[in-house]
């Protein structure tokens, strides 16, 4: 009885999307990001860049682009990462650690578009490096580089 | 020959009349010209202007006398004051201008040694009249040959040009500055252009085509190609003559410019891209400018002028622009 009812704990939680529909986080491999979740909650200033294309509006094909932030006060509880604060316009933004690998979702309302990023980084040292994917404005796809420097709480 | 022979020679010699130094046998009397107009010392005036003026080559006998044109009387009063040749003549009004008729003879003879006329506008120009008559009647030279700056009649003068119907070719060249964020947002462009002018007294009318291209440092890069036709109106008929007008037409417009493309807020992308676009756009201008030399074969003008094209380029409406220019007219 107990193991079927670790089993069904297991297999509800591995079924569990924490962000309500944002999508599923696919927990990374234990060995490259560790299994003690590192201590990322502070103030985020993300900053990168990448290339656009596909955009229905051409003139928002970018071969390059560059990419700021404002700053984004970010929580910890365990494993799951929210935003602080209300950064207002429509601006959600959800996350999951594991060890030293941080996978986030930002969602903004840009207008009458919906930009969509999804970033996947490692910690190290105050700062999360990796890349990130993104869908918006329009049918635009991006994709490139980013770093994200803490000031740690 | 005796010394008493060679004294009576020599006196006789001093006896004898001079003759003309230019071929007028002297001394010579001048009559007053004859004059119907209304202004009866007219021809006495003149008198004493042609006088003064072959007194510069010959002896002039000094008569006093009623106007004569005719070379019976003229002839008997000369000869009565012993001179040997008569000048006189007549002032024929032919409306707004004067033609002064002169006749030298031999009062002996009655034989016309020299006949020379001119026409003048005015009386007030009977001095050049005087000043031209007097050498051809002495055969220095001719009426024609006379004409020099300062002796040259209003009748002689060539007609000041355009003051007539005229045309020709125009070339222009204008500094060019876009008003707002039109043409590429540049700051300064160049203009050239050509016309064929069709002008009158106080009317230009010139169809003209043009290019414009910028010239700015920043590198924001437009061409233009304005096509039109411009109407203006001339204010005065003299060498400085200003003007202003307008005109319509068609231009090809192309502007490129860099764009900055942003994307989010929260999370803000940033590119800067090149983006093209031009067409063809319906547009006017208006000029405003002074001529200078109006009135000789070339002539230059200044003037400024505002433009405006219909049309959208690059997001911006209506580009609009000021350009000062300096043409060369033909």
């Amino acid at each position: 009885m107990r193991i079927l009812f670790v089993s069904a704990l297991v297999g509800a939680l591995a079924a569990c999307s924490p962000l309500g529909g944002f999508g599923e986080f696919q927990p990374s491999d234990g060995g490259v990001c560790g299994t003690v979740a590192a201590a990322v909650a502070g103030t985020w200033r993300i900053t990168g860049e990448g290339t656009r294309s596909g955009c229905e509006d051409e003139a928002f094909d970018a071969p390059r682009f560059r990419l700021r932030s404002a700053p984004l006060r970010v929580q910890q509880r365990g494993a799951l990462l929210s935003l602080a604060s209300d950064e207002g316009a429509g601006f959600l933004l959800e996350g999951r650690i594991e060890g030293s690998c941080v996978t986030v979702e930002t969602r903004e309302q840009d207008g009458e578009d919906e930009l969509l990023y999804t970033w996947d980084g490692i910690y190290r040292a105050g700062r999360i490096e990796g890349s990130f994917f993104a869908e918006g404005p329009s049918s635009c796809v991006s994709e490139g580089d980013f770093e994200i420097a803490i000031e740690l709480d | 020959m005796r010394p008493v022979q060679i004294g009576a020679a020599i006196a006789l010699l001093a006896t004898l009349p001079a003759v003309a130094v230019a071929g007028l046998p002297e001394p010579v009397a001048v009559i007053p010209f004859e004059y119907p107009g209304d202004a009866p010392g007219l021809g006495a005036g003149f008198r004493r202007l042609l006088e003064v003026e072959l007194s510069r080559s010959v002896t002039v006998q000094s008569v006093r006398s009623a106007a004569c044109g005719e070379i019976g009387c003229a002839t008997e009063v000369a000869r009565r004051a012993g001179a040997r040749t008569v000048v006189f003549g007549s002032l024929v009004p032919l409306g707004r201008k004067i033609q002064v008729v002169a006749i030298a003879a031999d009062v002996h003879t009655g034989r016309t040694l020299a006949m020379a006329d001119l026409a003048v506008g005015s009386a007030e120009e009977l001095d050049v009249a005087a000043e031209r008559l007097a050498p051809a009647l002495l055969g220095d030279q001719t009426v024609e040959e006379g004409a020099q700056l300062g002796a040259i009649s209003s009748e002689e003068a060539e007609a000041d040009l355009r003051r007539d119907g005229d045309h020709g070719l125009g070339l222009r060249l204008a500094g060019f500055m876009p008003l707002g964020d039109g043409y590429s947002n540049a700051k300064a462009g160049l203009e050239v252009g050509v016309g064929y002018g069709f002008e009158t007294r106080h009317v230009l009318i010139e169809p003209r085509i043009g290019l414009r291209w910028s010239v700015d440092p920043d590198g924001a890069r437009f061409f233009e190609v304005p096509i039109d036709i411009g109407a203006y109106y001339i204010l005065s008929a003299g060498d400085f003559a200003p003007f202003f007008g307008g005109g319509i037409g068609f231009r090809y417009i192309t502007d490129r410019r860099e764009r900055t493309i942003r994307t989010g807020a929260v999370i803000q992308t940033t590119t800067t891209r090149e983006v093209d676009d031009s067409s063809w756009a319906f547009g006017g201008f208006a000029r405003a400018g002074l001529f200078f030399m109006r009135t000789y074969a070339v002539r230059l003008s200044l003037s400024v002028d505002y433009g405006i094209a219909l049309t959208e380029l690059n997001g911006v409406s209506n580009p609009q622009s000021v350009a000062l220019g300096v043409g060369v007219h033909f």
